[in-house]
């Protein structure tokens, strides 16, 4: 083989290579925006699962002080509804921010201490 | 921060002096106006982000120095700090800076640091910055989002008043006494044996004054115990439906007459929280069952209550037994810097129909109170608090420090770093004033596992207030939640009760009458909220409607 023929055959396989490499790791890497989207809307049923990792994200993106933080976590099927409820919360004073999931719709709302 | 940036539409526009009485008749009040500036009726980051408030100082090192709203002229400089828990990269964020109506700074700066983030505008002419009353209008991708002033003042004047909203034209401020209810209209109850052990020889000047206030009825006067919750209520029950009563009034605190333990409906998520503190979670105390006469399933009360809620105080008794007339002067309101945004429709309903003095903490330090808070006709306070160490509430302190120290004009990263008292007993009180805290457990006045166990005037705010000659004082006595809601919203929580009230005080409603119909208003909300399928709001709204308490008279 020529050194022409050699080096089409080298770029062949990068390209081949380049696009299977996109092919097989997706999309372009999710922003922090794209994170925060996909937490504040969750795939529904929402699961406890589902739910610690929507709290957590958000707790990482929009309220960083309290990352270090160990959730309570609460499954509450009163007032005609089912969500989970995760606290982030200090004692001393009281002072945090409470993440609250529809597990039917999804629905996201975030409420503060106070 | 040294003075790396200077930006051109500051050194284009340098100031000259002005004099001092062209300062004291723009600074504070009227001095939004004078620059011709509106805001929006809604934040345009509202449900979009958490903005703090914006802040001026004069330097950064880790945290601001000099932070406030007035400087001595000759300072080199002023930065006005924005910070942000969330905001969209990609979001345009405008500041301006007008001198006595003239524009003397403008930067628009795309967001790239989405949380914990901020930017420093530095305005700093050659020269100095010059006296003058200033204001400065941050936009929101175009909608203005806030706005904020401060003043220079020349060298060796006293600082003028505090960041004021003037009252917008075409509305009187609300102004002259507020009439106490009718005392034909009102019932009000106690035990006397209580109040005769605890007050002594005073007791019974406690005891005649309440008389005038309303139909004073002993619990016990057929000589039958009743220290609990449940014979207290069914015997007001009784009384209530004997007479044609519009107002209750209950004479005393817990020991005298005892709250009501409701079901806390969000217990399992505080208990947590709360177990350090040794305060309740399974049950919140509340006056509501003592006037709920339909029986509805939300306890709502059929007749507005009000407590006074001490047994052995007789000044503070007497006191809130008599006559408190709020002064002609307009609001004072104190709020969590972090909570700017939660605040922003409360404030902007309030400032709506009178002049609003506003101060944020940080920068605004006990100290740094201004001596006219305790002459406000009407305050509204938004701070963190605990029903255990009751003399101060709390405010949130951020650490600041650039992304690149190259570039000051860049992102900050800014950090939430520990709380720092707002307010305690000694820069609290206002007499004649009507006042709404939103702080944890602000109306918590029960005795508690923890010292100080039995709550004063010395060492309980809602107690320090009502000896100082508060007209009325709604709060809390839980926790309570802040909610970010517009102010054409749906109410939720804290902050939807909190809309009601202010909503239907500035429309001329006694304080009494606008809190009674806040609880209403909440009631429908929560009804609203449960037919929706929003279980998480009819939650927050029947704890929020449990919990609010209005103190004094009505």
């Amino acid at each position: 083989m020529t050194a022409h023929g050699r080096l089409i055959g080298a770029w062949t396989t990068a390209l081949v290579a380049g696009w299977l490499a996109v092919a097989l790791l997706g999309g372009p890497v999710a922003t922090a925006a794209d994170d925060l989207g996909a937490a504040l809307h969750p795939a529904t049923p929402v699961t406890e699962a589902i739910a610690r990792t929507s709290a957590a994200t958000i707790i990482r993106l929009q309220y960083q002080e309290l990352t270090a933080l160990e959730p309570t976590v609460t499954h509450a099927t009163d007032f005609g509804g089912d969500r989970w409820v995760l606290v982030y919360a200090r004692s001393n004073p009281v002072s945090g921010v409470r993440v609250s999931i529809d597990t039917v719709r999804g629905v996201v709302r975030l409420t503060n201490f106070p | 921060m040294t003075s790396a940036a200077v930006h051109s539409a500051t050194t284009a526009r340098r100031l000259t002096a002005v004099a001092i009485s062209l300062w004291l008749s723009l600074a504070g009040t009227g001095t939004a106006q004078a620059a011709g500036i509106q805001l929006a009726a809604e934040p345009g980051s509202l449900h979009r982000a958490l903005l703090y408030h914006l802040d001026f100082a004069t330097d950064v090192d880790g945290t601001p120095i000099d932070e406030g709203d007035t400087f001595q002229a000759g300072i080199p400089r002023v930065l006005t700090l924005l910070g942000w828990d969330h905001v969209p990269s990609g979001t345009s964020l405008r500041l301006r800076i007008y001198a006595d109506s003239r524009l003397v700074y403008d930067d628009t700066r795309p967001v790239t640091r989405e949380d914990d983030g901020g930017f420093v505008f530095d305005l700093e002419p050659s020269g100095g910055v010059p006296a003058g009353a200033y204001v400065a209008q941050l936009d929101y991708n175009g909608v203005p989002d806030e706005i904020a002033t401060f003043a220079v003042i020349p060298a060796g004047a006293a600082p003028g008043p505090g960041t004021t909203t003037p009252t917008p034209a075409g509305r009187s401020s609300l102004t002259g006494p507020v009439p106490y209810a009718n005392p034909a209209d009102v019932l009000v109850v106690t035990r006397a044996s209580v109040l005769r052990r605890t007050l002594g020889a005073r007791a019974d000047a406690v005891l005649a004054a309440a008389a005038k206030v309303g139909t004073l009825r002993d619990l016990e006067a057929d000589g039958v115990k009743r220290a609990t919750p449940d014979a207290a209520i069914e015997e007001v029950h009784r009384l209530l439906r004997a007479g044609r009563y519009r107002y209750l009034l209950i004479l005393g605190n817990d020991d005298a007459v005892p709250y009501a333990h409701m079901a806390n409906p969000v217990a399992a998520d505080e208990r947590d929280v709360l177990d350090s503190w040794d305060l309740p979670a399974d049950w919140v105390p509340s006056d509501d069952p003592y006037t709920d006469l339909d029986g509805d399933q939300w306890t709502i009360p059929d007749i507005a209550i009000a407590r006074i809620p001490s047994s052995d105080d007789a000044d503070l008794l007497l006191t809130q037994l008599g006559v408190n007339i709020p002064t002609d002067n307009g609001g004072f309101a104190l709020i969590n810097q972090k909570r700017r945004g939660v605040a922003e429709p409360v404030l902007e309903t309030m400032a709506g129909a009178m002049d609003l003095d506003r101060h944020y903490t940080p920068p605004t330090t006990p100290a740094s109170i201004p001596a006219t808070s305790r002459a406000a006709r009407y305050t509204y306070i938004l701070l963190h608090g605990i029903g255990v160490t009751t003399d101060s509430w709390v405010s949130d302190l951020v650490a600041w420090s650039p992304e690149d120290i190259k570039n000051l004009d860049g992102s900050w990263i800014v950090k939430a770093g520990g709380q720092v008292d707002a307010i305690g007993v000694a820069q609290a009180g206002v007499a004649g004033g009507i006042v709404d805290v939103g702080a944890c457990y602000g109306g918590w006045t029960l005795d508690t596992i923890q010292a100080p166990t039995h709550k004063t005037a010395a060492n309980d705010l809602a107690l320090d207030y009502l000896r100082s000659g508060t007209r009325a004082y709604v709060a809390d006595t839980h926790i309570s939640y802040s909610a970010p809601i517009g102010l054409d919203g749906v109410p939720v929580a804290r902050t939807g009760f909190e809309l009601l009230f202010w909503r239907a005080v500035v429309a001329g409603a006694s304080p009494i009458d606008a809190f009674q119909a806040a609880k209403v208003g909440l009631g429908r909300a929560l009804d609203a909220a449960v037919a929706a399928g929003d279980s998480d709001a009819a939650a927050l709204d029947y704890k929020t409607i449990e919990i609010m308490g209005y103190l004094g008279r009505p």
